[in-house]
């Protein structure tokens, strides 16, 4: 037997797996694997033993607990000699303890998440890979092990649903889409220091891609009264998870939550929903008639162009009408409103002059009907 | 009063001398065309806009070259009908053959011809008329001996490109050519080229006249993951769809390969005297039939497709 064992060990190099051999497949595809890093770096023991009591003396660990795990990770991952080498960061444990989850470790709750309940524990790969736990695309089905768990979260008094919130929301459907960009559970909470976002932060966390959006929240008269009432920003139109995919509506709907329909601030988001419409209908009325001219068809290469530029100047109208201030609206919608008509207007003349052919076609009869007499008179002759 | 006759002696030819000019047209529009259009599939649909947009008078080749298309089957059928119809195959059978091969070659003109712009309605005309043809056998081993499979893609493309442009122009010329030589043996004379300028000069006005009024609608660049909601097929193509929805395949296969077969062997098979139709009894009441059949037919297939 240990004749076996010795043999095994010269040609696998890997004591544990030997009769561990229910761990070899999820091991061997993790990176600690492709960065040899071997069992006994969290499990302790002897890896070339070739006897089963010696390979469980040295320092062996075994299964570690729940309240181990920190520890073991951190002994590696908190080491700024091992970690420089792979660019990664050596600050997660010190992150980790400020967060939600480590402050509730810290009082002694042990079912909080730790290390191995978000990256797995022999097969942890890089969240570079797409099989990953932490990997982006993964991320909101990992965090919803536990946040869409009714009963452990009930015990916490939070919601159970923010993870199917997030998956019905623009940002989920974006992630799908393939747009990595978009944000996904860490980019608004942080990830190993987990936290949710407070009053007066909101802002800043959506501020993060949507810079020009806040600079303009930041300068209406929004952004400080919320703040003394105690409201939260962005989320009050725009929910927190299930964020909807704005829309020109939410001028008509939202601002009725705490105007009512006879106020003057009313009116003037009643105003700002008719400007983005009826902008809004100038640029879908200008891409029906370019549509109808490409069908005919006639160039509309610089059409496109042009329209382009008035759908800039639309969407550049949605950060700035988080301002409240008119004024600076206007400029915007009308600047896109104007290069639509103007389009539309060379798109007609256009139309126009390819029907003026039409005019072509009497002249056309009239010669050919001059031609047919001119040679039945020199028949007749 | 001034009789038709007097003043066009070619009365008597006057398909005939139609086809010519409308196989000149078509030529000279597609010559003029070869120069800019690019035999891809990338590329087909966004030079044909080229031609029609940016090239002077290219709108109008463009177009006048698809109502053209029209014209010369329509008078091809007609010209089969007339040899038909006045047994003009009586001592002269390859007449017959001759024009129902060109016939058969303009259908297949027509049909290359179609996919060349790359546009969504024609791209899916095409997998259409591919799957009649599939059904028919001896025509689908033919069909896959030249252009490779039932697919459309890069390399079919630039076979129906040359197929269109070079191979059945060629062999449609020689056709032309022989059944005008069947023709010549009849004593034709009295080559009047005023007439023929007469004819030249209201086809011209009719085609520019359709071309302006009624101009082919580029809809989108082809798409085979996007059926149109409707497609629409050429006409004399609807009966054949017709029977090819309703018929169990093989019998579909066989009846199509049966009928193109008796087509062809018809100058062998008619016994009837050397009269007009209204003359022969026995033909005219099978015509009928036959005429009937392919208008009901071709009624259902056009509400079907």
């Amino acid at each position: 037997m240990k004749l076996f064992i010795f043999l095994m060990l010269i040609s696998q190099n890997e004591g544990c797996i030997i009769c561990h051999s229910e761990v070899k497949n999820e091991y061997t595809k993790s990176i600690h694997y492709k960065e040899k890093v071997k069992c006994d770096a969290c499990h302790g023991g002897d890896l070339n033993a070739i006897d089963i009591k010696k390979a469980h003396h040295d320092g062996f660990i075994g299964k570690p607990k729940r309240k181990e795990i920190i520890k073991i990770c951190s002994k590696c991952h908190s080491s700024p000699k091992i970690m420089k080498s792979y660019g990664i960061p050596f600050d997660q444990e010190i992150l980790y303890y400020t967060s939600e989850h480590g402050e509730a470790f810290k009082r002694g709750n042990e079912e909080v998440a730790l290390c191995t309940d978000c990256h797995g524990h022999h097969e942890i790969l890089s969240s570079f890979d797409n099989n990953s736990r932490t990997n982006i695309l993964n991320l909101p089905r990992t965090c919803g092990v536990c946040h869409s768990d009714f009963n452990m979260m009930k015990k916490y008094n939070i919601s159970s649903d923010v993870v199917l919130e997030y998956n019905l929301g623009i940002h989920a459907q974006k992630l799908r889409e393939g747009n990595t960009n978009s944000p996904t559970c860490k980019d608004c909470h942080g990830t190993h220091g987990a936290t949710p976002a407070g009053i007066g932060e909101i802002e800043k966390v959506c501020g993060k891609c949507h810079i020009k959006t806040r600079e303009y929240f930041l300068k209406s008269k929004h952004a400080e009264f919320w703040k003394e009432l105690g409201y939260g920003e962005c989320e009050i139109c725009h929910e927190n998870h299930y964020v909807k995919k704005a829309s020109h509506k939410l001028w008509k709907e939202k601002c009725l939550l705490c105007h009512s329909k006879d106020s003057k601030n009313y009116k003037i988001a009643e105003e700002i929903y008719t400007l983005f419409i009826t902008t809004q209908m100038e640029i879908l009325k200008t891409e029906e008639i370019i549509e109808d001219l490409k069908k005919i068809p006639v160039s509309v290469e610089d059409f496109l162009g042009r329209i382009e530029e008035a759908k800039t100047y639309l969407l550049e109208a949605g950060p700035v009408s988080h301002s409240l201030k008119l004024e600076e609206i206007k400029s915007f919608a009308i600047k896109s409103k104007s290069i639509a008509q103007e389009v539309q207007r060379e798109g007609i003349r256009r139309k126009k002059l390819f029907e003026s052919r039409k005019l072509f076609l009497p002249f056309l009869w009239l010669f050919i009907l001059f031609t047919i007499s001119l040679i039945i008179y020199i028949r007749k002759r | 009063m001034l009789s038709f006759n007097k003043f066009f002696p070619l009365k008597k030819y006057f398909l005939e001398i139609l086809i010519l000019i409308n196989f000149l047209f078509e030529a000279l529009t597609g010559f003029f065309m070869l120069f800019y259009y690019i035999p891809s599939m990338g590329k087909g649909y966004e030079s044909t806009l080229f031609i029609i947009r940016d090239v002077a008078f290219g709108y109008y080749f463009f177009n006048m070259h698809l109502w053209g298309a029209n014209f010369l089957l329509f008078f091809s059928i007609l010209e089969i009908v007339k040899i038909f119809y006045y047994k003009l195959y009586e001592n002269n059978k390859f007449l017959w053959v001759f024009t129902f091969l060109f016939l058969l070659f303009l259908f297949f003109e027509y049909f290359t011809g179609i996919l060349l712009p790359m546009e969504n309605n024609l791209y899916w005309k095409v997998e259409r008329v591919m799957e009649i043809i599939r059904d028919i056998p001896i025509l689908n081993f033919i069909y896959s001996f030249f252009f490779g499979n039932f697919l459309i893609n890069e390399f079919v493309h630039i076979r129906f490109y040359i197929f269109h442009s070079l191979i059945i122009p060629f062999l449609s010329i020689v056709i032309l050519i022989l059944i005008f030589l069947k023709f010549e043996r009849e004593n034709v004379h009295n080559f009047y080229f005023f007439d023929i300028f007469i004819i030249f000069t209201i086809f011209l006005g009719i085609l520019l006249t359709l071309s302006i009024l009624f101009p082919f609608k580029h809809v989108e660049i082809y798409n085979p993951f996007k059926t149109p909601p409707k497609v629409y097929l050429p006409l004399f193509i609807l009966p054949v769809y017709f029977l090819k929805i309703y018929m169990p395949k093989t019998l579909f296969g066989l009846f199509i390969l049966l009928a193109i077969l008796l087509i062809f062997i018809l100058p062998w098979i008619d016994k009837s005297k050397p009269l007009p139709l209204h003359k022969r009894k026995i033909s005219l009441i099978i015509s009928l039939i036959v005429l009937i059949t392919i208008l009901i037919t071709g009624i259902f297939g056009f509400y079907r497709q």
